[in-house]
């Protein structure tokens, strides 16, 4: 076969030889016989090496084709052999035992890997069952979305709430479902569930209703958190929502029994103080020094208790936003006059110096004069309170950057450091002021608060127990600032 | 000849304990417990002064306070209105009215009161 390849190869070369010769000898015939030849032989080099290539490829085949036979062969004759002879036969087996070992470790390794599996699976179906119970059974209510805002889970509580069931809510997109109002000016609150979509989780604000399917509107009051995956990416959203009508109808109700309490209860307290004004002023006769007395402690009890009725109105009216902050610009050294004059009666009783220090130029400051007069009154009263008879309270007020500081310092008894941080908490009294006066209600420091921190204010205090306290009152400048909100916003 | 104060309180204890310490400072006092009869009385006698309280069965302090800036003749008496409420509600419908002294009933006492009284008829 090789032979004849090679006789075949040595008539090919020549028949390419001459074909090209004759054919370079046509087509140029004006060229000289050196450069036509030479040209004939390059070409017919090219169609040679081809022609190589070809048949290269051929007898690689052929090669491949030989040996997978011989070892084919050799494979038949392996095993002719083996199965012939005892060492054969034994090699035989010793290769089919550990083939079956092999097997049997493989086989228990996979049932192993299976009962992994099934056991994950039954942990997953009581996780899932675990946390529907929970989802299906907590009074809040529970909507998950994916990224995209799709819903994908949502709990009876929810469902209630926005008014559609689950397998309606499944795939709308969180937007649709939870259609969120601000009551304040009855726009559409998207901030929170766009921080949530941001990466932020954030409380819902005060007074928001949720517009459910049917048009009805529930206030409602929740938190939006995004929930993500292990490389920190966002994978959606859950939000929890609640229902608080009942809270806010008990809160009406609380605020309305305060309310008409104090109302029902200043009239005659009033009566009671103007009587024992008529009776310890001598219209009805000269007293005698014991009676005197009695009438002066019955007094002094009528006022606190007038005190503490106003100071439970004036609370229930800032918590439940019924007094409207009417922020305008205002005078800040004719507040403070007013404001120290409401307090003139106690300092004078006290032989107590009030001073007034005002910096010229001070800028008019936006706030609501009337609550303000309230708030600053506050501080002055406790200045003037607390500070021994003959003392000394200052007042001063001056440019703090756009706005104005006021400060109210005292020679008092001063705030305990350990009890400092309880200042401003609702009916907190200090020992020392409990123990030094027996009036004071332990409101006035905590509607002097609200007021100033809805006024865009800042209130804070430097206290040394024994030497005196100096209050600071921060107020915006009239510049700007915006000029109608609730007082409890 | 003293002067006359109209005291309009519809709490009969508290129009006696004022009218008591008003006496006792020389005026004349007359009184009445409603909107109605505070009109009527006003138009009556002439006062010169009205101490009036806001919240007020038949009619309350307010409308008598429109009544009075409607008449001509009576547009330019003195009102100091006594109220027990506080900041805000009818105090700021009041203060459109025009400008008036406001005593809050549970803040003063009757010398307080009688001092506000003193100074409005320029005594």
């Amino acid at each position: 076969m090789i032979h004849r390849f090679k006789t075949n190869a040595a008539a090919v070369a020549a028949g390419i030889v001459l074909t090209a010769l004759t054919f370079v000898l046509a087509m140029f015939p004006g060229e000289n016989a050196a450069a036509r030849i030479a040209a004939a032989l390059i070409s017919s080099a090219l169609v040679w090496a081809l022609v190589r290539v070809i048949v290269a490829a051929g007898r690689r085949r052929e090669k491949n084709e030989q040996i997978m036979k011989e070892k084919s062969d050799q494979l038949v004759r392996a095993l002719a052999s083996t199965s012939e002879t005892e060492e054969g036969y034994e090699r035989q087996a010793l290769a089919a035992r550990a083939f079956n070992k092999e097997m049997t470790d493989m086989r228990g390794a996979l049932i192993n890997v299976l009962e992994d599996v099934e056991e994950s699976k039954r942990e997953i179906e009581r996780d899932y069952r675990r946390d529907s119970a929970i989802f299906e059974a907590v009074g809040e209510g529970l909507i998950a979305t994916d990224k995209r805002g799709v819903i994908f889970l949502l709990n009876p509580a929810a469902a209630a709430i926005v008014g559609i069931p689950f397998d309606k809510a499944k795939g709308m997109t969180l937007r649709a479902a939870l259609k969120l109002f601000s009551e304040e000016n009855g726009a559409p609150h998207e901030e929170t569930v766009a921080s949530a979509f941001a990466g932020k989780s954030s409380r819902l604000p005060e007074k928001i209703s949720l517009l459910n399917s049917e048009g009805k509107r529930t206030p409602v009051s929740g938190i939006v958190a995004p929930f993500f995956d292990e490389r920190n990416r966002i994978q959606g959203v859950v939000a929890v929502i609640r229902d608080v009508t009942a809270e806010r109808e008990l809160d009406r109700q609380k605020s309305g029994f305060i309310s008409i309490a104090s109302h029902q209860l200043r009239t005659p307290l009033s009566t009671i103080r103007w009587f024992l004004d008529l009776l310890l002023g001598g219209d009805a006769g000269a007293l005698k020094s014991q009676q005197r007395e009695f009438l002066q402690d019955v007094y002094t009890s009528t006022t606190r208790m007038i005190t503490l009725v106003g100071d439970l109105l004036d609370v229930s009216r800032i918590e439940t936003g019924r007094i409207q902050m009417k922020k305008k610009a205002a005078d800040l050294r004719a507040l403070i006059r007013a404001a120290i004059g409401d307090h003139a009666l106690e300092a004078a009783g006290k032989k107590l110096n009030v001073s007034l220090d005002c910096q010229k130029g001070l800028s008019e400051v936006m706030i609501d004069p009337e609550l303000m007069r309230v708030a600053i009154g506050n501080l002055i009263g406790n200045a003037v309170n607390y500070s021994p008879a003959g003392g000394e309270v200052t007042v001063r007020a001056g440019k703090e950057g756009e706005g104005a500081v006021v400060e109210i310092r005292d020679s008092g008894i001063g705030i305990p450091l350990r009890q400092q941080h309880r200042v401003f908490e609702r009916f907190f009294r200090a020992d020392n002021a409990v123990a030094n006066e027996t009036m004071g209600s332990g409101l006035g420091l905590y509607i002097s608060k609200l007021i100033i921190d809805a006024s865009g204010g800042k209130i804070w205090f430097e206290s040394s127990e024994g030497k005196g306290t100096r209050f600071f009152v921060a107020l915006p400048s009239a510049a700007k600032g915006d000029t109608m909100g609730p007082v409890n916003s | 000849m003293s002067k006359t104060i109209l005291i309009v309180e519809d709490e009969l204890s508290m129009q006696r304990a004022l009218k008591n310490k008003l006496e006792q400072a020389g005026y004349k006092v007359g009184t009445a417990a409603d909107g109605m009869q505070a009109l009527d009385e006003i138009r009556r006698t002439k006062p010169d002064l009205v101490l009036l309280d806001l919240i007020m069965p038949k009619l309350d302090g307010i409308s008598v306070l429109r009544e009075l800036k409607k008449d001509p003749d009576l547009r330019n008496l003195p009102v100091v209105i006594l109220t027990n409420l506080s900041t805000g509600d009818k105090v700021a419908e009041a203060m459109q009215l025009g400008t008036f002294d406001f005593l809050v009933k549970a803040n003063y006492s009757l010398e307080d009161v009688l001092r506000k009284v003193n100074d409005r008829l320029g005594k």
